[in-house]
């Protein structure tokens, strides 16, 4: 994926800059509102990482013309400024995530992970297969309107492919989609949590088949 | 010039001078109203009276001509000079004609001020004599005898020198009184201005003359007028000085927490630069890694709190539905990079509950308490229920972990009273959600569920509550 970070403050945009590369991201990196506008005109991004506090114009005013533009890129807002105000601000304006400084690089890696798996298949707000309806913004899931325990790990696999429901992902692509690289778990680990989801998905009329040798897909039964 | 006649035209500072001021200006138009008023009047009375002695005089005189064999004489009476002779400084003289003009007696360069002739009625008028102004009367009289008859004139004029002396006695005694009347009003006014104003005076003095770190009441005696300022400003000095022994204690203990993870950092950065194997420096950086971790969680905290405090004594409530709040918090407080993998569930009563009350506050009161729960406890569960009470809301957050030990639970909404002996939390989570529920007219509680969870109860007055936690 290619990911533009935009970050005035060298030590830490570097920090951002190696800790996306690490997941496996192409990482630009502007120092500045008006360099990081012209990049978002000419380049085709995922994801954008972006400081509030710019020289030039700030990170908001970045943001909104973004979404003027009808740009749906998913952005992730840094901020050092009173955390809440900035929060709902950002959020109003179409921001996706926040991560208020100092933060610690694991959660933004993982929050730039979820984000790229949110963000997969479109912007629906609803997924529906089977019986089974996932609300993407309540994080929560609906088998004939009864909600279902799904742990998040759980819902996060399922979301994966639900988004793609004609794609077969293997082993290492879940693994990379649900904990990233540099994360402890096992190939072991995603089959475990397979298998769990498998008996949570019971008579939802949803089921995920393995593939032979290939992976795992989503099936309407 | 013009700054000079700017400041000359500016009010004076004080309450005091600007009331003299206006007193002075009213009781001294009113003080020459009254003088012209008396002025008026005392020149027509002096008018009004030597005029009637001069047109008595002139009547007397009228009287007297008569016609004999077709000759005119007067003889005029003494008492017709008698009155006017009582003005001692004044000149008086007359002329009487016959009907055909000629000169009877008098003086022939005084002639009648009116030709209107009906018998016996006096018109009045002013000639200039030699520089002086003399009042006249002229009355005709129609003599009539066997061969003869007509129209003659009696004049008389009088100097104005006992009327001038009438008026000004009369001004001398009237203008005394009002003048000193006005002095009197004048003075009990400003006395009792400034009988009115002392109780202002004890205030600023009882405030002006108290030490800076005095914080007590003021005690001046006020009058019910007053009342009701010295108790604001007593009330203001108590909630002040609660404010700062609060802020005091705080400081105090915060410096502590700041210091302690500040003071292990630098020790390890010290110890690293001399660590001589890779593996030695990577549990060193782990471990520096953890205080820098420890000090983020308190600046956060130390900021949210300042946050909240801030917000509870100034932002006007407004509804806030807490439906969409908590799934708001569930959203943000949950950390992606948990390593743990849990079940987040979420029951509410009614697709919408409104409150009234500060949604950030209570979204900072709510996360703090979510991300305690799951970054300290929740095992493989946390669950957020919201009751509706008939006039309370309760927003009951449980989770699978350790919880806190019932003999901390008083002490454990304390700021910096870490409910556990090894955590990684400052200690100020708890603290700030029970202040944000105690200004929503609620409180914090704990308790074991029937299921062996741990539940923490954030619980808000369903409408405003009377009076604003201090």
């Amino acid at each position: 994926m290619r990911i533009l970070v935009v970050e005035d403050t060298a030590d830490v945009g570097e920090g951002v800059v190696e800790c996306l590369e690490a997941l496996g991201h192409a990482v630009d990196w502007a120092r500045d509102g008006e360099t990081a506008d012209e990049w978002l005109r000419d380049t085709g991004y995922q994801l954008v990482v972006l400081d509030l506090m710019l020289p030039g114009f700030d990170g908001l005013t970045l943001l909104r013309r973004l979404r003027e533009r009808r740009c749906e890129t998913p952005v992730l807002i840094l901020t050092a400024r009173s955390a809440i105000d900035d929060r709902i601000g950002s959020l109003d304006m179409g921001a996706d995530d926040y991560l208020v400084k100092p933060f610690d690089f694991r959660e933004l890696q993982a929050r730039v992970r979820s984000l790229l798996r949110r963000h997969s298949g479109g912007r629906a707000a609803e997924l529906k297969c089977g019986k089974l309806v996932f609300d993407r913004s309540a994080r929560t899931v609906r088998i004939d309107d009864v909600p279902a325990k799904l742990t998040r790990r759980e819902l996060s696999l399922l979301e994966v492919f639900l988004a793609r429901p004609t794609m077969v992902f293997s082993k290492a692509q879940l693994l990379d989609q649900l904990f990233g690289f540099s994360a402890e778990p096992t190939e072991n680990s995603i089959e475990v949590l397979i298998t769990r989801l498998r008996r949570k998905l019971a008579g939802s009329g949803v089921e995920i088949t393995a593939q032979r040798g290939i992976g795992y897909h989503i099936v309407e039964t | 010039m013009t700054v000079a006649l700017a400041s000359r035209l500016e009010l004076p500072p004080s309450i005091f001078g600007r009331l003299r001021l206006l007193l002075a200006t009213v009781f001294l138009i009113g003080a020459l109203g009254a003088l012209a008023a008396a002025w008026t009047l005392s020149k027509r009375a002096a008018t009004d009276a030597y005029d009637q002695l001069l047109i008595s005089s002139a009547t007397q005189i009228s009287e007297a001509i008569t016609a004999e064999n077709g000759q005119y004489s007067v003889l005029p009476p003494d008492s017709a000079f008698e009155t006017l002779a009582q003005s001692k400084d004044d000149r008086f003289f007359f002329a009487v004609r016959a009907p055909d003009g000629s000169l009877l007696t008098g003086e022939p360069g005084l002639l009648p001020g009116s030709r209107h002739q009906v018998d016996g009625l006096p018109s009045l008028d002013y000639i200039d004599d030699d520089g002086e102004t003399m009042r006249t009367v002229t009355i005709h009289r129609f003599i009539a005898s066997l061969d003869t008859k007509g129209w003659s004139s009696v004049v008389v004029a009088q100097s104005l020198g006992a009327r001038y002396q009438l008026v000004a006695r009369l001004m001398l005694r009237i203008g005394a009184i009002i003048i000193f009347v006005a002095a009197l009003g004048f003075l009990a006014s400003l006395e009792a201005v400034k009988r009115a104003l002392r109780p202002f005076d004890r205030i600023g003095h009882a405030l002006s003359s108290r030490r800076a770190q005095d914080m007590g009441p003021i005690e001046v005696e006020s009058p019910t007028e007053t009342r009701a300022l010295v108790d604001t400003i007593n009330h203001t000095f108590h909630r002040l000085n609660e404010r700062l022994n609060k802020l005091q204690n705080f400081a105090g203990v915060a410096a502590h927490q700041i210091r302690t993870p500040l003071a292990a950092l630098g020790a390890q950065t010290e110890l690293l630069l001399t660590d001589q194997t890779a593996q030695s420096r990577r549990k060193r950086v782990e471990r520096i890694r953890a205080h820098l971790g420890k000090i983020s969680r308190l600046t956060h905290q130390l900021l949210g709190q300042a946050m909240v405090s801030y917000r509870i004594d100034r932002i006007p409530h407004q509804e806030v539905d807490l439906v969409e709040l908590v799934r708001h918090v569930l959203r943000d407080a949950v950390p992606e990079s948990l390593s743990r993998d849990l079940v987040v569930e979420f029951d509410y009563a009614a697709p919408r509950i409104p409150v009234p009350g500060d949604d950030i506050n209570l979204r900072e009161a709510l996360a703090n308490l979510v991300n305690n729960a799951v970054t300290h406890g929740a095992v493989t569960m946390l669950r957020v229920r919201i009751d509706e009470g008939s006039d309370q809301i309760c927003i009951a957050i449980a989770d699978d972990g350790p919880g806190i030990a019932s003999q901390l639970w008083d002490t454990a909404t304390q700021p910096f009273q870490l409910p556990r002996t090894e955590g990684e939390g400052a200690g100020l989570g708890l603290s700030i959600a029970a202040d944000v529920a105690k200004a929503h007219g609620g409180m914090l509680a704990f308790a074991w569920t029937a299921e062996k969870l741990f539940e923490i109860s954030f619980i808000v007055a369903r409408s405003a509550p009377l009076e604003k936690a201090a």
